[in-house]
């Protein structure tokens, strides 16, 4: 009689750490999958700078220090943005906030030299882009906010009590959130005066 | 999966627990009604009836209805695409590109700006796939539903009249709201429900019929036919009680969780504030009264019985002046770093 009620003890056991683990192992991906949303948009984004940039030029003619620094910014993100792992611990996540804080502080000049140059404001071609970079940025917001909504639901199921255990058995690891706390700025665009 | 707190709620296993009360309730009220009286009509007057008699004709209902359920769920699917063409929607943001109306440029914004905010949305939703964006065209009443579970099967729909009336904020709001129910596992609950309540509805029809039949002893199975007839109306009952409540709840936690994905509150107020405006006109929808607890608020003004209490309790959505009190007793939603303004100036 002992020896069914430890079988059955001992499979109640097994079933738990597979759920458990299960459960750990589906939000582990769901947030490596809510990153890499991110890293798609910041990679369109960078994508289309040299247009926006190509497009400027027609219209622009002294503005080559603006031009220059954003073609510059865009490199260096590109760089911050290949060298996250799959797990970015939180020096790369620092790291990542502030090279596309400086792109975005970048392409709000540009669309602020809009104010200056009515030709360019006026171009069907400018606004397009604008257009889709806006909604690039807005993608790029919500894609944070998933990414930390996921994080924070991955942290909450391997710190809780029963999971923790089985985390540390199999090595699940804490992640990192992201913070943009400049996202207010990003989101207003400067006004130009001259 | 909010972060937010909402009071009009209940907590999740407080809603789960009355649920699955009610639900079982249901259940053993017919299947008590069916196994008490069956024997007692079926047989020859006089014979004792054994207790295995009265569990067979319990159980034998228990497993008719379970049979009906699973043969509805299996049917629906959780396929929303399917939900949403059997209701006459389109999708808008097809994998080639989002849908276009000839020489429309406001229109097709509006699709666009729609389809986009499907898209930011679910991505702060965390979800690993875009829905599919369908747009019912021809249907003017203000509405929106989400449908569907599993990967790639889900979708969000809003009506034309939706599409026109609302504003950049607004419809975010909504599909904010939209996207939660799908996050919080209501649309493949809403297909169980649908399942239960179809297969009562079969029953009691079964019930019905069973009372047309005449002549010598088959007065019995008359009589049996009311016998079955009345357990299903009871558990229908239990089922439209539960579906209510939950569906009630349900709305609550969509609201504050799609005020989160969608970064601020002041889109779905603004969007509950104009469907209250219009709900005073009555339009006439065609979205049928069974698919009520799936949409944004209630199609018309119908609220189903006549006496004040029982339409509340039946009403699948709270009063939206409750919804948009709750909201704004939250102001703008507070998440690390999440402060935002419209993101488009216009």
């Amino acid at each position: 009689m002992e020896m069914w009620i430890g079988i059955g003890v001992a499979a109640l056991i097994v079933i738990m750490l597979v759920v458990i683990y299960n459960k750990m192992v589906v939000a582990r991906n769901t947030y490596k999958n809510a990153l890499s949303q991110i890293d798609v948009s910041l990679k369109q984004r960078h994508d289309l700078i040299p247009t926006l940039v190509e497009v400027v030029k027609g219209y622009v003619s002294h503005e080559r220090d603006t031009l220059e620094s954003i073609v510059s910014a865009r490199n260096e993100a590109i760089q911050v943005r290949e060298s996250l792992g799959e797990m970015p611990n939180s020096e790369q996540m620092t790291a990542l906030a502030t090279s596309e804080k400086n792109l975005n502080d970048g392409v709000m000049k540009i669309f602020a030299l809009s104010e200056a140059y009515p030709d360019l404001k006026a171009s069907e071609n400018f606004r397009d882009l604008q257009d889709q970079i806006s909604r690039l940025e807005d993608k790029i917001s919500s894609a944070r906010r998933g990414y930390n909504l996921t994080v924070l639901e991955y942290n909450n199921t391997i710190e809780t009590v029963p999971n923790n255990f089985v985390a540390g058995i199999f090595k699940f690891k804490r992640a990192q959130e992201l913070d943009f706390s400049d996202e207010p700025e990003i989101k207003s665009m400067p006004k130009v005066e001259f | 999966m909010s972060r937010s707190s909402y009071r009009e709620t209940q907590s999740r296993t407080a809603v789960i627990f009355w649920s699955n009360l009610l639900f079982m309730m249901g259940i053993a009220a017919m299947a008590t009604a069916v196994g008490a009286l069956g024997p007692l009509f079926i047989n020859d007057p006089g014979t004792p009836i054994s207790n295995m008699e009265h569990g067979i004709w319990a159980g034998g209902a228990v497993v008719i209805l379970a049979v009906l359920v699973v043969g509805k769920m299996w049917l629906t699917g959780t396929d929303g695409h399917k939900i949403a063409k059997s209701m006459g929607a389109t999708q808008v943001n097809l994998p080639e590109g989002l849908l276009e109306v000839y020489e429309e440029r406001e229109y097709n914004r509006k699709i666009a700006d729609f389809a986009h905010y499907v898209e930011t949305c679910s991505l702060a939703a965390g979800m690993t796939e875009v829905p599919g964006a369908y747009v019912l065209f021809e249907e003017s009443g203000l509405n929106a539903f989400a449908a569907g579970s599993g990967s790639g099967k889900s979708v969000v729909a809003i009506t034309e009249g939706a599409l026109l009336a609302f504003d950049r904020d607004e419809l975010e709001g909504v599909v904010g709201h939209e996207v939660a129910h799908i996050t919080q596992g209501d649309t493949s609950y809403a297909m169980k429900i649908i399942a239960l309540c179809t297969a009562l509805m079969i029953f009691t029809e079964i019930g019905r019929l069973l009372m047309y039949v005449r002549g010598g002893k088959d007065n019995k199975l008359a009589i049996f036919g009311i016998v079955v007839c009345f357990a299903g109306l009871l558990g229908t009952l239990f089922a439209r009680l539960m579906q209510a409540y939950l569906s009630r709840q349900a709305e609550f936690r969509a609201d504050a969780s799609g005020a989160l994905y969608a970064g601020t509150t002041r889109g779905l107020v603004s969007a509950l504030k104009k469907i209250e405006s219009t709900a005073a006109v009555e339009t006439k929808s065609k979205i049928p009264q069974a698919c009520a607890h799936m949409l944004l608020a209630p199609p018309g003004n119908a609220m189903g019985f006549g006496a004040k209490v029982m339409s509340l309790s039946f009403a699948t959505h709270p009063p939206t002046k409750k919804r948009i009190a709750a909201l704004e007793g939250e102001s703008i939603l507070e998440a690390k770093g999440t402060d935002r303004n419209s993101p488009f100036e216009s």
